[in-house]
Parts: structure tokens; C-alpha cells; sequence
């Protein structure tokens, strides 16, 4: 016997195709929203009759106030973004509106005005069916200090409605991708930060969700457990959208297959990485200079590189026009550039 | 949610802090009930000399004296226990002079003091409060016991009572419910009493620190926001959360309660627990209800305000940004009615600790003293209410009100 949800997709089916369906989602939100949680509580993304639809997240106008002291802060201020799978990096300096935009796509915030939808639903409507479909990874990994990983991932598994043997299944793999195999039955408490965090994204892929949601989530971590993060995340983009917000742009710019630039609580940039790179095409320069030059050249110039050469003369990196060093040579743009660019205030503070 | 609850409750009692304060609890109920028979001191006279017994021991022999004149309080027992103290103070002088012979106290006086004690008490002077020497009692007011009781209360009333007549015909009418006689079995003391009201006041405080971090520390560590993104979402969380700490609390109390009463009336006589409860304290106490349903009421009076108090923590929990604060500010509602009331004691203090979850527990304020030793009354517009009825009535009201504000505190946090 079919239950609701088929009933639904198979009505929908007779007059449009899936595909069709899928991309038309975001244009029939007041229908959607007319349909009960019931009717939904099979994530539309899994595969029924052979076809496969795949998860899309608009976001609509979507505005977040705070009442503070001072009056009110506007954190995110009137975005608009289609999410697809794959991996999206949400870059922007500390204070942009990142968390918090991604505290709303959880759902544990409000949008103060505008919409999140999910498949065309509005996600503050589909409640346990669009978390069901969501994994999610904060700034700050909390836990229970007496837990140990395994106990705290059992616990999360059932939180999040995953049947025992699911769960057990999951967790073991888990462990193993993760390589926490070793330190299954510490504490959490005592794990190194790489560790905790690894735990942490152990979690939030526990229901193996469409949507992925990582906020920071290489802080803490070694270079090299960096790289194993980044190839990790690119494994998991298959099938999956996975937005990752950083402020650490080596993090998203080779893997992210779109970014997203926040400031002052906007999006202020969408594109590939080479799109966005194109931006600064012309923009950045390289020259050797003696070292008395440079504190004249650290008023003028936005330096956003500096190396010592052989010679004892220095190297500098600066984004400008040529005319502002003679001898100065025109090179490639990385996204680090357009970062610094954008974000001059953070120069000091970026991790490459 | 069943499995949010069960799930939640696992976590909670895995707490290294929750197991060590259940097992405070635990321990202090056995401490607690233990210790008030240590205070019993009896002397007596074997072979011409003084012996002095402690503990269960001279409990025991407490009980053996007083087996004669132990039962149904009649004003015969009470002339007999007045014409033995006229008759050896005549002999021997002043009892509580070093020269009277401890053997004589012990035989002849100490069988009837705890009956004696009442009539002296009930004889007192109506203006002043006074209560007069045996000598000044006749063996007409002995027999004449029970209607000097309703006097005496109708005195006491007016000499503290004298801008609330209400409350005079108030308690008038409550003490004419008591139908006499009364009964006294040696055994359970005053002492033990008042560790049964402290001994719920630390239970309330452990059940109160247990609860204290639940929202908070989730806030603190960010644990809270996986939780809200997890598929059962943050009102089934809430709920879970709620529910558990209620369980905990009610579990906590149950089983505390339990080993607390089974020790201390096994320690001093199941049989102590039908004496009048006029007898023990003062004759002019309010209920008609022996040690046992006391026992009853205050065990009551002290599960309501702990479920009060676990709500209004819950609320400050959810409330709070960290466990600091709220450990901090829930032991401050604690002990505060204690404290205010031990210093003010006034009618804002009478009202505080009737209207604060924890004050019907603690020192001098608590629901014990309400209704054995003080016999206070609050005016609510026109209608005169006997404190220890509110002292019931505005906490167990309060816990469904604390409980929807921290379930809502928690689930409009960050939204």
C-alpha cells in the first residue's frame, strides 16, 4: 500500500518529470507549504522508482536582525543563494554574518524576515524531516566531558532517530574513515583538538545527510589533518551539498565547487574559484625592494605578501596598479588576493 | 520522544556530578537519620551510682521508664505525674538542682515530664505568656487537661494575634477538629524532627545542583546547538530534558525519603509515630494528626518545594549562558527565604518564604516550624489563611508556571 509521500510523488510525477520537479521546487513554495509534515517525512532525496531527486536549498531575501545596547544589528542582511550539491565555501572575515547564516540553514535560528527553503518547503516548516536530512558541525564542538567517542556518536545516532543496528554500522565506518578507531572508548575530554574536531564531524555525518554544514571546521587542526579534512570533504560532496564557512581560504579553494563571499552581512560574491580569481586579473603585483624602502612602501601599497631574499633585499607581493613601483611584474591572482581585497582589516589575522 | 526522554535520563545519571551528588544523598540519609539518637543522654541510679547512658542505649531505657505512662494521655496520668512531682520536690527539693537524686528523678519523675510538660504549658498566663511552677497547678487542672487546651490556644491566639481576630476564630475553629485525647509514646524527639526538615532542605539543594547546568552547560560547551539541529528538534528536547529532571528529583526524594524514614522510626519506635503531635511540640498545635501523618505532611511540603525549586532551576538553567551562574544563583534561591526570614522576620519574609519554591524548607522559615512550633497566618484580601495551607498550595502552583517558562526560555533561545 502507498502511503502519503508516494501518493505525493506519483501525482507530482504524472504531470512533470522529476527533473522538472526538482528545478521548478523553489517556484512553488505556497503550494509546498500547504502540504503537512506528514506528507513529507521521507526525504524527497531518496531514491524511488529508480530516480533520484537531488536536494536544493534556496534562501530568499533572507534577513537576521539582533536587538543589542546599541539598537539593532542587522548580521545578515537580505541574501539570496541557491544551494546545489557539491562543495560551497562561504568565506568572509570574522563578524561577516557566517555563523549566523548558517545557524539559520540549521534551523536553530530564525530568519527575521525572508525564507529557507529545502525542495521548495520552508524549513521552519518541515521540522524533524529537514533535520532528518541535515548534519551540522558548529564553530564550537560542545559534548558531554564524561562521554566517550563512541557513547557521545551513540547518543547523537539515536538523537538523530538512526535505528541501533544503523548506527552501530555507521559509527564503526565512521571511526574508520575518520581514523578514530584507536581512541573509540576515550573520553572526548582528553582527545587532542584534531581529534575533537574529527569527532565532530564523525557526528555530523551520521545520518549520512544531504546537507552538510560545517562552520570553521579546520580550526584547531595540524596542516596536515587540514589536507586529510579537505580530501575527506571532497569524497563526501558526491551527491551531497556540504558548505563550508571559513575564514581560511586555503580551506575552499581548491575543493569548493562554488563560493560564496559574505561581508558586512551580504553576499557580496558568488562564483567558481577561477571566476571569482578573474576579479583580480591585473590587480596584483610582485617587486624586490630594499629593506629601507619598505616601511614607505607598508604607507602606500596594500602589501599582502613578503619574503626575504638572498640578497638581503625583500620580496613584496601587493595589490595595486603597476605604475605605483617601477619594475613592478603583473602575476597570477589566488583567492587569497581577492580575500585580502575585500578584507584589508584582516590581513594580519588570515591563515593561508 | 520516549527515546529522547530515556536517553536524556541515561545521560543525566552518567554524570560524574549527578552520581556524586546522588550518592551525597544517599549517604546523608543514613547520616541524617542516624544522628539525632547519638544526642540522647539519660542518667540514672544502679547500686547508688550515677550512670549516664548514650545513644540507643539510653533510648532504651527512656522507653522502658516511660512504658507505664506511655499511650492515651488522660488527666488521671497527668494528676498522678503532678502528685509525684509535688510529693518528691517536697522531699527533695528542686529537681533541677544538683542535689536531687538522680535515681528518684529517674523512677519517679522522668515517666511522667513528658505529660507534665503539656499541662505546665497550657496553664500558662493569658496576658503574658507566662507558664506557671507545678505548685501553682492543682490537681483540678490536671483533670481538666483537655478544656484548658482550647483556653490556652484561644489565649495564645489573641496575645499573638492581636490585629487579625480572623485568625483567632481561624484557629479556634481548627484546634476544635482535634478531638481529645491525645497520646504520647516515648521515642521519636523534637531533635529528629528537625533533621527530617534539614535533611529535605539539603535533598532539595542536591536535586537543585543536579538540575543546575542541564540547559546551561549545553549553552556553555555549544552542545546545544547539535542537539536543536537533530531530528527530534528543540521542544521534544525540552520536554526530554524537563521530564528527566523531574524523574530524577522524584526518584532522588523517593528512594532518600524511604531509607530516611525506615532508619529513623526503626531507630526510635514505630510505635513513637502515634503520639499526638500536640504532645510532642506544644500543646496548642493547630492539626489533629499524630507524629506519623507529620511525618507525612512534611515529607510532602518537602517534595513540593523541591519540584518547585528543580522547576525554578530548570527556568534559571535555561535562562543563564553558564553553569557558574547558574549554580550560583540557585543556591542564592535556596538558601535565601532561610536566611531573610532568620533575619528579618517580618510579614515580607512571612510572604517570601510562602512565595519562594524553597521556602517552605530550611531553618526557622520552613513548613516544620509552621506547623508545629510557630502558628502564623497571612491575610489575602478578606480571607485569613493558616501559613502551612500556603506554604503547600503557592509552590505546588508554581511548578507547572516554572516548568513552561524554562521549557519556552529554551525553545525561543537563539531564535
Amino acid at each position: 500500500m502507498k502511503n502519503h509521500t508516494d501518493v505525493l510523488i506519483v501525482s507530482l510525477n504524472e504531470l512533470c518529470s522529476f527533473e522538472e520537479f526538482c528545478a521548478g521546487a523553489s517556484q512553488i513554495p505556497p503550494m509546498a507549504k500547504l502540504i503537512p509534515e506528514e506528507f513529507t517525512s521521507c526525504p524527497l532525496s531518496r531514491k524511488r522508482s529508480g530516480m533520484e531527486i537531488i536536494m536544493e536549498i534556496t534562501l530568499e531575501h533572507v534577513t537576521k536582525h539582533f536587538r543589542e545596547k546599541r539598537g539593532i544589528k542587522e548580521a545578515v542582511r537580505d541574501v539570496s543563494l541557491r544551494l546545489t550539491p557539491g562543495v560551497w565555501g562561504l568565506l568572509g572575515a570574522n563578524g561577516s554574518g557566517k555563523t549566523t547564516l548558517m545557524r539559520m540553514l540549521c534551523g536553530i535560528m530564525q530568519a527575521t524576515s525572508g525564507c529557507i527553503l529545502c525542495d521548495g518547503l520552508d524549513i521552519s516548516l518541515s521540522g524533524g524531516s529537514y533535520r532528518e536530512r541535515l548534519g551540522y558541525l558548529p564553530q564550537e564542538f560542545g559534548f558531554y566531558p564524561e562521554f566517550t567517542v563512541r557513547r557521545y556518536l551513540e547518543y547523537i545516532a539515536a538523537l538523530k532517530g538512526l535505528p541501533d543496528d544503523t548506527a552501530k554500522f555507521r559509527i564503526t565506518k565512521l571511526l574508520t574513515q575518520l581514523t578514530l578507531d584507536e581512541v573509540r572508548d576515550k573520553r572526548i575530554a582528553k582527545l587532542s583538538g584534531g581529534m575533537k574536531r574529527r569527532v565532530g564531524i564523525a557526528q555530523a555525518l551520521l545520518n549520512e545527510p544531504e546537507l552538510l554544514i560545517l562552520d570553521e571546521p579546520t580550526s584547531g587542526l595540524d596542516p596536515g589533518e587540514r589536507v586529510r579534512f579537505r580530501n575527506l570533504l571532497s569524497e563526501l560532496s558526491r551527491d551531497r551539498i556540504v558548505l563550508i564557512s571559513t575564514h581560511i581560504v586555503s580551506d575552499v579553494e581548491y575543493i569548493a565547487s562554488r563560493i560564496a563571499i559574505m561581508k558586512e552581512g551580504d553576499i557580496f560574491l558568488t562564483g567558481t574559484t577561477p571566476e571569482l580569481i578573474s576579479r583580480m586579473r591585473g590587480q596584483v603585483y610582485e617587486c624586490v625592494i630594499p629593506p629601507e624602502a619598505l616601511a614607505r612602501c607598508e604607507q602606500n601599497l596594500h602589501i599582502v605578501n613578503l619574503r626575504n631574499e638572498e640578497n638581503g633585499r625583500l620580496r613584496i607581493r601587493y595589490l595595486g596598479g603597476p605604475d605605483e613601483i617601477p619594475g613592478a611584474v603583473s602575476c597570477a591572482p589566488c583567492l587569497e588576493d581577492l580575500f585580502l581585497h575585500l578584507f584589508p582589516q584582516e590581513e594580519r589575522n588570515t591563515v593561508i | 520522544m520516549k527515546k529522547v526522554w530515556k536517553l536524556e535520563l541515561l545521560r543525566i545519571l552518567r554524570t560524574r556530578s549527578t552520581l556524586l551528588f546522588l550518592a551525597a544523598a544517599l549517604a546523608l540519609s543514613v547520616f541524617m537519620a542516624c544522628m539525632p539518637v547519638t544526642y540522647i543522654k539519660f542518667s540514672y541510679e544502679e547500686n547508688g551510682q550515677e550512670m549516664t547512658l548514650n545513644g540507643p542505649a539510653a533510648l532504651a531505657m527512656r522507653k522502658r521508664l516511660r512504658s507505664a505512662t506511655d499511650g492515651e494521655v488522660t488527666p488521671k496520668k497527668l494528676a498522678a505525674g503532678l502528685a509525684a512531682y509535688r510529693e518528691n520536690t517536697a522531699r527533695y527539693g528542686d529537681p533541677n538542682s544538683k542535689d536531687f537524686p538522680v535515681g528518684i528523678y529517674a523512677s519517679e519523675l522522668f515517666p511522667y515530664a513528658a505529660l507534665t510538660a503539656r499541662l505546665k504549658e497550657v496553664m500558662a498566663d493569658a496576658d503574658t505568656g507566662a507558664v506557671p511552677d507545678y505548685a501553682a497547678i492543682s490537681e483540678t487542672d490536671a483533670l481538666g487537661f483537655y478544656d484548658r487546651c482550647r483556653i490556652h490556644v484561644s489565649d495564645l491566639m489573641r496575645m499573638e494575634q492581636r490585629d487579625n481576630p480572623d485568625a483567632v476564630t481561624l484557629a479556634e475553629k481548627m484546634y476544635a477538629q482535634i478531638q481529645p485525647p491525645f497520646y504520647y509514646y516515648e521515642g521519636y524527639d523534637s531533635n529528629m524532627a528537625e533533621y527530617l526538615g534539614l535533611y529535605l532542605f539539603l535533598l532539595m539543594l542536591l536535586c537543585a545542583l543536579v538540575t543546575a547546568p542541564l540547559f546551561c552547560a549545553e549553552y556553555q560547551t555549544g552542545a546545544d546547538d547539535i542537539l536543536r539541529s537533530t531530528k527530534y528538534g528543540r521542544r521534544t528536547l525540552a520536554a526530554a530534558k524537563i521530564l528527566s529532571a523531574l524523574c530524577v528529583s522524584v526518584t532522588l526524594f523517593a528512594v532518600c525519603m524511604t531509607v530516611f524514614l525506615l532508619i529513623s522510626n526503626s531507630i526510635f519506635g514505630w510505635d513513637s509515630c502515634r503520639t499526638s503531635l500536640q504532645m510532642l511540640f506544644s500543646a496548642a498545635c493547630l492539626l489533629p494528626v499524630n507524629i506519623g501523618r507529620m511525618q507525612v505532611l512534611v515529607t510532602l511540603a518537602g517534595l513540593i518545594a523541591l519540584l518547585s525549586c528543580v522547576s525554578l532551576t530548570l527556568f534559571v538553567s535555561a535562562a543563564c549562558r553558564n553553569t557558574t551562574t547558574a549554580t550560583g544563583l540557585t543556591i542564592a534561591l535556596c538558601l535565601f527565604p532561610s536566611v531573610f526570614y532568620m533575619m528579618a522576620g517580618n510579614d515580607l519574609a512571612a510572604w517570601l518564604r510562602v512565595l519562594l519554591p524553597s521556602g517552605a524548607l530550611g531553618g526557622t522559615n520552613s513548613f516544620f516550624y509552621a506547623l508545629t512550633f510557630y502558628f502564623e497566618f497571612l491575610k489575602i484580601g478578606p480571607w485569613t489563611v493558616w501559613t502551612p495551607w500556603l506554604m503547600l498550595a503557592v509552590p505546588a502552583a508554581e511548578i507547572p508556571l516554572f516548568l513552561l517558562l524554562a521549557a519556552r526560555t529554551y525553545v525561543r533561545r537563539s531564535l
